[in-house]
C-alpha cells in the first residue's frame, strides 16, 4: 500500500490581510501531481483544509476541486476534520463528495461506519484507516468533570477518554491489513510553529504517544505546522503544512510524506518537498544594514530592525522590500513592555498604597499615616 | 455563576414558557435574526439575579420585561457558584395603574429559601457572587454597545467607572471625615481662643492685688473684733436706759388716767328724787283700789241686771198681744157678714140655672120632632111609630134654639162665680178665727209669765239704778289704773339709778385696780362714800405723775449721753473701713461686712491663681488642636479627587493596561499591547508586527478594537473581582452580547480564535452574535426564531 498523507491548508488563510489562494492553488495541485507520481492508493488529509469554518465560495472552490483532482489520479481520498474545519460543513457535502470517491470524516461515529477500508490498485492488499477527528477537549472533558477535581485529573480525564475513543475506532484493525490512524490531534512530544490556534495547543490537554496503539503501521497526524516525527511505538507523523503559514514557519522546508507500507512490514516514509508556496524570510540589522540586503521580490518579509523608535519607521522600511509583513523594532529601550515595572498597586493595601504615594511625593508625616489608617477604619467599618 | 437553566415565560419577546438549558455548555453562542431576542436571553439571566435589565433607561421599572398583551413575566434561573447550586425566580405583574411590580421573588439553594423580596434575592445574589449589578454587567454581561466603551471612553468618564467599580469611593468618603474633622478641629480652635480671651484678666498684677487686699482686710477684721466688746457694753447700758425710760413712760400713762367720773354728783340727788316719788304714788294706788272696791260691793247688791230686763220685756209683750187680739176679733166678725151674703148669692143663682136647663130642653125637643118630620113621606112607614104615613102635616119650624142655650150658658157662669165667691168667703173666715184663737193663747202664755214678777215701774226703777251704779264703777278703775302706771314708772326710774351707783363702783374698783401696782392709798372702808373715796385717789395719782415726770427727765439725758458715745466710737470704725475701700451698707455690722468682704477677696485671689492655670493649660491645648485641624485638612486634601484618588487612578489604568495587554498579547499572536497615554489619558495600541507602532485605540479596525476590548474588559474584570468588596468575586462566566456586526474573513477568525481562547480558560463562555458562521464553530449554540410576536429558541450542540 502506497498513500500521501498531507493536512493543515488552511485554504482561506491570509498573511496580515494578503490573500494566499494563489498559492493554495498552485500548492495543491503540486499536491496531485505527486499523487498522481507515486500512483498512490490513498490520500489522508488530516484536517485543517480551510482556514474558518465559514470559509468563502472561493476557497470552497479550491478546495473541493483539489480533492476530486487528488480522486481522478485513482486514489482515494480519506479527509478528517480539523479544529479550523466546520464538521457540519464537511457534513453537508459528504454524500457529494463520496460521489467523487472523496471520503470525509467530520466526526466522530461508531467505528463500523467511521473506519475506512480502501484496497491496494491491484487488490491484493486491504488499508484500515481509522479517522479521529478533532475532538474538542470541551466536547471530552465536560464543565461537570471539571468542576470535580483538579486540573490534573482533567487533564489525566481527557488523556483517558482519548485513548479509549482511539482503541474504540481502531478496534476494527486488522492482522491482515495495514493499519493506519488518521488524527487531528495535539500529541505530546511535538513542536509548534506559532500559526496554530494557541487554543488548541494547550499542553494540558494534548495526548501522548502512546495512545496509539502498536496495531498500527502508521499514525498520519494533522494540527502542526512544522513535519515531525514523535517517538512512539509504531511511526508516527506531522506532515505539518503545505504552505508557510506565519514567520514561526519561516526557513522551514514544506513537504508531503509518501508512506508505503504492507500488512508485514512497517512503514517506510518518503518526504516529497514542495516548492509551490512563497517563503517566508525574516531579516534583521539596522536601516543601513537592511538596504544592503536583497530578498527574492515573492518572499514575505518580517524585518526585524535595529532602530530607535520614530514616526514613519515602519513604512520607511516597508519601502525596502516588496512584500514587508511586519515590522519589528529590536530596540530593547522602545515603548515596549519593561518601561517600568508597576506593581499592581490596587491589590495592595490601603495602608500601603497611601505611604507609598507619599514616599512618591516626598513626604514623611507618620502623623499623616496613622489618620489616615484611624480615618480607613473608621470608613470601612460596617455601620 | 455558571448557567445551568433558563426558563422563561412572558418575558419580552418569549411568550410561550421557554427553557434554555445550559447544561454541561460552556462555549455557546446564541444566534438568530436581529429583534429575535438573543439579548433578551441575558436579560432574563441578570433579571432573575439582580431583578434589573441593563438595556431599560429606567432601571426600577419593571414593567417593560412583561410580554405585550401578557399580564405577567416568569423568569426562573438556575446556576451554580461554585459547588453550590441555587435557583432564582422572579415573576412580574402589571398593576392596574399601567405600570408593574415584583409579585414573586426567590432564591433558593438546596430546597431552602435564602431570600423571599426583590430586594433580598439582589442583595443575597450580590452577596455570593461578590458582584453588584453595576459589576455584574461590567464584568460578567458585556452589554451590546458597551462592550468597546471602556476602550473609547474619555478619561473622566473612564475615571469615574473605576472609582465606582474600584470601590476609591471609600477615600472619596475618608476625605470627607477628614474635612468633617478639620472642621471640628477648627472649631475647637475657636472655641479654645474664646476661652483663653476669657481667661485674660488673670494676670500675675491681678493675682498680687487680690492678695494685698485679702491681707488688708484681715487687719480690718481684727481691729474691729477688738472694739466690739465696748461697743457691746454700751449698747448693753443703752438698751437699759431705754428700757427703764420704757417703763416709766407706762406708769405715767396709767397714773395720768385716774380722774373722778363727772356724773358722780347729780347721781347722789338722783338717787334721793326717785326715793320720795316712789312713796307718793304708793299712796294714790291704794285710794284707788279702795273706791273700786265700794262701787263692786253696791252693784253686787241689786237684783240681777238680766232677770229685771226680762221682766219688762215680759210686761211690754203681754201689751202687745192684748191690743191684736181686739183687732183680731173684730175681723172675725166681718168675714162672717161676708160669708153669709155669699151663700144667698150662690142659692139665687142655682135656681136661675134651672130654669134656663128646662127652655133648652123643651126648645131641644119642639126640633127633634120638625127634624123627623122632614123625613116623612106619604105612604111610607113613621120612623117613629112605624105607621104609614098618611098625610105629612105641614107645621112652622119650633123658636130658636141657639137663643135658649146662650142665655142657660150665661146662667151657667153666674152661678159657678157665686159658688166660688162663698168658697173665698168661708175660707177667709177661717183664717180669722185661727189667727184670733193664737193671740189669745200667746196671750195667756205671756200673762202667767207677768204674774209673779213686780210691777212694771218698780222694774223700770230698779234698773235705772244699776245703770247709774255702773257708771261710777266705771269711773273708779280708770283712776285705778293711772295710779299703777306712775307708781311702777316711779319703780323704775329708781331701779336705774340703783345701776348707776353700782356703775360707779365698780369704775373706781377698776380705777384702782390699775394702779394697784404703785401702791395707792388704803381704802377708807364701807361708810366714806365713793366721792370721797376717788378723792383720796386721784391726789395721790397726782402726786405720783409729778415725781415721774422728773426720773423721765433724768434718764432722757442719760440716752443723749450714751448714744453720742457710740456714734463716735462707730465713726472711727467706719474710717477704719472706709481707709480700706470697705463699703459698709447701712443696717450691716462693720466686722461682719468686713468678714465677707475679706471671703470675697480670697475666693476672688484663688480664682485668679485657678484661671492662671486654666490659661496655661488651655494655650497647650490650643496649639495640640491647631495640630490637629492641619493635619486633617492636609489629609483631606491628599484624599482629594485630584491627588491621592488621581495617583490611584492612574496607577490602576497603568495597571489594568499591563493586565489588559498580557491578555492582548495572547488574543493577537503577540502582535499588540495596550498601554496609557501618558498625555491624554487614554488608552493606545501598540503594534508590535509595525515597528511598535503607537495607534490611537480609535484607529484599530473591527477585530482589532474587539480584541482590545476584550482584553481590557477581561483585565478589567479580573481586577474587579480581586477587589470586590465581599471577597473574591465569581467570574466563572463571560457573556459577550456584541452582535459582532460585520466581519470579514479574517476578523471573524480573530474573533472566533480569541473566544475560544477565552474558552478554553474554564468559563462559561457565551456570545451573541448573528453572524452564523462564528456561532457554528462554537461547541453549543442557541438558534432563536421569531414567529409572529413570539420567540423560540433551540439548542444545537456540536
Amino acid at each position: 500500500m502506497k498513500f500521501l498523507h498531507t493536512a493543515d491548508w488552511h485554504v482561506g488563510r491570509t498573511i496580515r490581510g494578503r490573500s494566499r489562494a494563489d498559492e493554495h492553488v498552485a500548492v495543491l495541485a503540486e499536491l496531485a501531481e505527486l499523487a498522481r507520481e507515486h500512483e498512490v492508493d490513498a490520500v489522508l488529509v488530516c484536517g485543517d483544509v480551510f482556514d474558518t469554518a465559514a470559509p468563502s465560495p472561493e476557497s470552497e472552490q479550491i478546495v473541493y476541486r483539489a480533492l476530486l483532482e487528488f480522486a481522478s489520479t485513482g486514489a482515494r481520498v480519506v479527509v478528517i476534520a480539523g479544529n479550523h474545519d466546520s464538521d457540519r460543513r464537511l457534513q453537508a457535502v459528504q454524500p457529494l463528495l463520496e460521489l467523487g470517491a472523496v471520503v470525509t470524516r467530520p466526526m466522530f461515529a461508531e467505528p463500523e461506519t467511521a473506519v475506512v477500508e480502501i484496497p491496494s490498485r491491484d487488490g491484493r492488499e486491504t488499508m484500515v484507516v481509522a479517522p479521529l477527528p478533532f475532538l474538542s477537549q470541551r466536547w471530552i472533558v465536560k464543565a461537570a468533570d471539571l468542576m470535580g477535581g483538579d486540573a490534573g485529573s482533567a487533564v489525566q480525564l481527557y488523556e483517558e477518554r482519548y485513548r479509549k475513543l482511539t482503541d474504540w475506532t481502531c478496534s476494527r484493525f486488522r492482522d491482515d491489513a495495514v493499519n493506519v490512524v488518521a488524527a487531528h490531534a495535539f500529541v505530546h512530544g511535538s513542536d509548534a510553529s506559532g500559526s496554530e490556534r494557541a487554543a488548541h495547543l494547550s499542553t494540558a490537554y494534548g495526548v501522548p504517544a502512546t495512545v496509539f496503539p502498536v496495531a498500527a503501521h502508521y499514525v498520519a497526524l494533522g494540527h502542526l505546522h512544522r513535519p515531525q516525527t514523535i517517538p512512539g511505538p509504531c511511526p508516527i507523523r506531522y506532515s505539518g503544512s503545505p504552505l508557510a503559514l506565519d514567520f514561526g514557519e519561516a526557513g522551514q522546508q514544506k513537504v508531503a510524506l509518501v508512506v508505503e507500507a504492507s500488512p508485514g512490514t512497517p512503514a517506510r516514509v518518503t518526504e516529497a518537498p514542495l516548492t509551490s508556496g512563497r517563503q517566508l524570510r525574516v531579516v534583521k540589522g539596522t536601516l543601513a544594514e537592511l538596504h544592503a540586503l536583497t530578498v527574492p521580490d515573492d518572499d514575505y518579509v518580517r524585518v526585524h530592525v535595529r532602530e530607535k523608535l520614530r514616526v514613519g519607521l515602519a513604512d520607511e522600511v516597508r519601502t525596502l522590500f516588496a512584500n514587508v509583513v511586519d515590522v519589528v523594532l529590536e530596540a530593547p529601550a522602545g515603548r515596549g513592555q519593561g518601561e517600568r515595572v508597576v506593581e499592581t498597586r490596587t491589590e495592595r493595601s490601603a495602608h500601603a498604597l497611601f505611604t507609598s504615594y507619599l514616599r512618591e511625593n516626598d513626604i514623611d508625616d507618620p502623623a499623616l499615616v496613622a489618620l489616615f489608617d484611624e480615618l480607613y477604619d473608621e470608613a470601612t467599618v460596617p455601620s | 455563576m455558571r448557567p445551568v437553566r433558563l426558563e422563561l415565560e412572558g418575558f419580552t419577546a418569549f411568550r410561550a414558557p421557554t427553557v434554555v438549558d445550559f447544561d454541561g455548555v460552556d462555549l455557546f453562542a446564541l444566534t438568530g435574526a436581529t429583534g429575535s431576542g438573543k439579548t433578551s436571553v441575558l436579560d432574563a439571566m441578570v433579571f432573575a439575579l439582580y431583578g434589573n435589565v441593563p438595556r431599560l433607561a429606567d432601571q426600577r421599572a419593571v414593567a417593560p420585561v412583561i410580554a405585550q398583551g401578557m399580564a405577567e413575566a416568569r423568569v426562573r434561573f438556575d446556576f451554580t457558584i461554585g459547588d453550590e447550586a441555587y435557583t432564582a425566580t422572579r415573576i412580574v405583574r402589571r398593576t392596574k395603574s399601567g405600570g408593574a411590580n415584583t409579585s414573586e421573588a426567590r432564591l433558593e439553594s438546596d430546597g431552602e429559601v435564602i431570600a423571599g423580596t426583590a430586594d433580598d434575592v439582589t442583595a443575597a445574589v450580590s452577596s455570593r457572587l461578590g458582584l453588584t449589578y453595576e459589576h455584574f454587567t461590567k464584568c460578567v454581561v458585556l452589554p451590546q454597545g458597551e462592550f468597546a466603551r471602556f476602550l473609547h471612553d474619555k478619561p473622566a468618564a473612564r475615571q469615574d467607572l473605576l472609582v465606582s467599580l474600584l470601590d476609591l469611593g471609600v477615600y472619596e468618603q475618608m476625605a470627607d471625615l477628614a474635612g468633617q474633622r478639620a472642621s471640628a478641629a477648627k472649631a475647637d480652635v475657636a472655641t479654645l481662643e474664646a476661652r483663653q480671651r476669657d481667661l485674660a484678666d488673670a494676670t500675675p498684677e491681678a493675682i498680687a492685688s487680690a492678695a494685698t487686699r485679702s491681707e488688708r482686710l484681715g487687719d480690718l477684721v481684727v481691729q474691729l473684733e477688738e472694739a466690739a466688746p465696748t461697743l457691746a457694753a454700751l449698747d448693753v447700758e443703752m438698751d437699759g436706759a431705754a428700757e427703764q425710760r420704757e417703763r416709766l413712760a407706762d406708769e405715767l400713762q396709767v397714773l395720768s388716767r385716774v380722774r373722778v367720773p363727772g356724773d358722780l354728783v347729780s347721781l347722789h340727788d338722783r338717787l334721793d328724787e326717785v326715793a320720795a316719788l316712789v312713796e307718793r304714788t304708793a299712796g294714790e294706788l291704794a285710794a284707788a283700789e279702795a273706791m273700786v272696791a265700794a262701787g263692786d260691793a253696791a252693784l253686787a247688791a241689786l237684783t240681777d241686771r238680766a232677770e229685771l230686763v226680762r221682766w219688762l220685756d215680759a210686761h211690754e209683750r203681754a201689751e202687745g198681744l192684748r191690743e191684736r187680739r181686739v183687732k183680731a176679733e173684730a175681723l172675725v166678725a166681718e168675714r162672717r157678714a161676708d160669708a153669709t151674703a155669699a151663700h144667698d148669692a150662690g142659692v139665687a143663682a142655682e135656681s136661675a140655672l134651672a130654669a134656663a136647663r128646662e127652655q133648652v130642653e123643651l126648645a131641644e125637643a119642639a126640633h127633634r120632632a120638625h127634624a123627623v118630620r122632614g123625613d116623612l113621606v106619604e105612604g111610607e112607614e113613621c120612623p117613629v111609630c112605624l105607621q104609614p104615613v098618611t098625610a105629612v102635616p105641614k107645621v112652622k119650624a119650633p123658636p130658636a134654639l141657639a137663643k135658649a142655650r146662650t142665655a142657660r150658658d150665661k146662667v151657667e157662669r153666674e152661678a159657678r162665680s157665686s159658688a166660688d165667691a162663698w168658697t173665698a168667703a168661708a175660707k177667709a173666715l177661717a183664717v180669722a178665727e185661727e189667727k184670733l184663737a193664737d193671740l189669745t193663747a200667746d196671750l195667756a202664755d205671756v200673762e202667767a209669765r207677768v204674774h209673779d214678777a213686780p210691777a212694771r215701774a218698780e222694774v223700770q226703777r230698779s234698773l235705772d239704778e244699776h245703770s247709774r251704779l255702773t257708771e261710777e264703777l266705771e269711773r273708779g278703775r280708770k283712776v285705778l289704773a293711772t295710779a299703777r302706771q306712775a307708781h311702777a314708772k316711779a319703780v323704775a326710774e329708781r331701779d336705774a339709778a340703783a345701776d348707776l351707783e353700782r356703775t360707779a363702783r365698780a369704775a373706781y374698783d377698776d380705777a384702782r385696780d390699775a394702779v394697784a401696782a404703785l401702791k395707792p392709798p388704803r381704802r377708807s372702808g364701807a361708810s366714806t362714800s365713793l366721792l370721797d373715796e376717788w378723792t383720796t385717789l386721784v391726789d395721790w395719782a397726782g402726786r405720783e405723775v409729778k415725781q415721774r415726770t422728773l426720773d423721765v427727765e433724768a434718764i432722757d439725758e442719760r440716752i443723749v449721753r450714751l448714744s453720742d458715745e457710740r456714734t463716735e466710737r462707730l465713726t472711727a470704725l467706719a474710717e477704719q473701713c472706709a481707709r480700706v475701700e470697705l463699703d459698709v451698707p447701712r443696717g450691716t455690722e462693720p466686722v461682719a461686712a468686713a468678714r465677707e468682704a475679706l471671703g470675697a477677696a480670697r475666693a476672688t485671689h484663688d480664682t485668679l491663681v485657678t484661671r492662671a492655670a486654666d490659661a496655661a493649660r488651655l494655650g497647650d491645648e490650643l496649639a495640640e488642636a491647631e495640630a490637629r485641624r492641619e493635619l486633617s485638612h492636609g489629609l483631606s486634601v491628599h484624599l482629594n479627587a485630584t491627588h491621592f484618588e488621581k495617583w490611584l487612578l492612574d496607577e490602576a489604568l497603568v495597571a489594568l493596561a499591563q493586565g489588559a495587554t498580557e491578555l492582548l498579547m495572547g488574543l493577537s499572536g503577540e502582535q499588540y499591547s495596550l498601554q496609557v497615554d501618558a498625555k491624554s489619558g487614554n488608552f493606545v495600541v501598540v503594534d508590535h508586527r509595525n515597528a511598535d507602532e503607537v495607534r490611537s485605540a480609535r484607529t484599530l479596525s473591527g477585530g482589532e478594537t474587539f480584541l482590545a476590548s476584550l482584553a481590557l474588559a477581561l483585565a478589567l474584570a479580573d481586577r474587579i473581582a480581586t477587589l470586590a468588596a465581599r471577597g473574591a468575586a465569581r467570574l466563572e462566566s463571560i457573556f459577550l452580547d456584541e452582535g459582532f456586526g460585520s466581519l470579514d474573513p479574517d476578523t471573524l477568525d480573530v474573533v472566533a480564535s480569541a473566544i475560544e481562547e477565552l474558552g478554553a480558560t474554564g468559563r462559561v463562555v457565551g456570545v451573541v452574535s448573528h453572524v452564523t458562521e462564528l456561532a457554528e464553530r462554537l461547541p453549543v449554540r442557541y438558534e432563536l426564531e421569531r414567529a409572529g410576536n413570539a420567540s423560540t429558541i433551540q439548542r444545537f450542540d456540536r
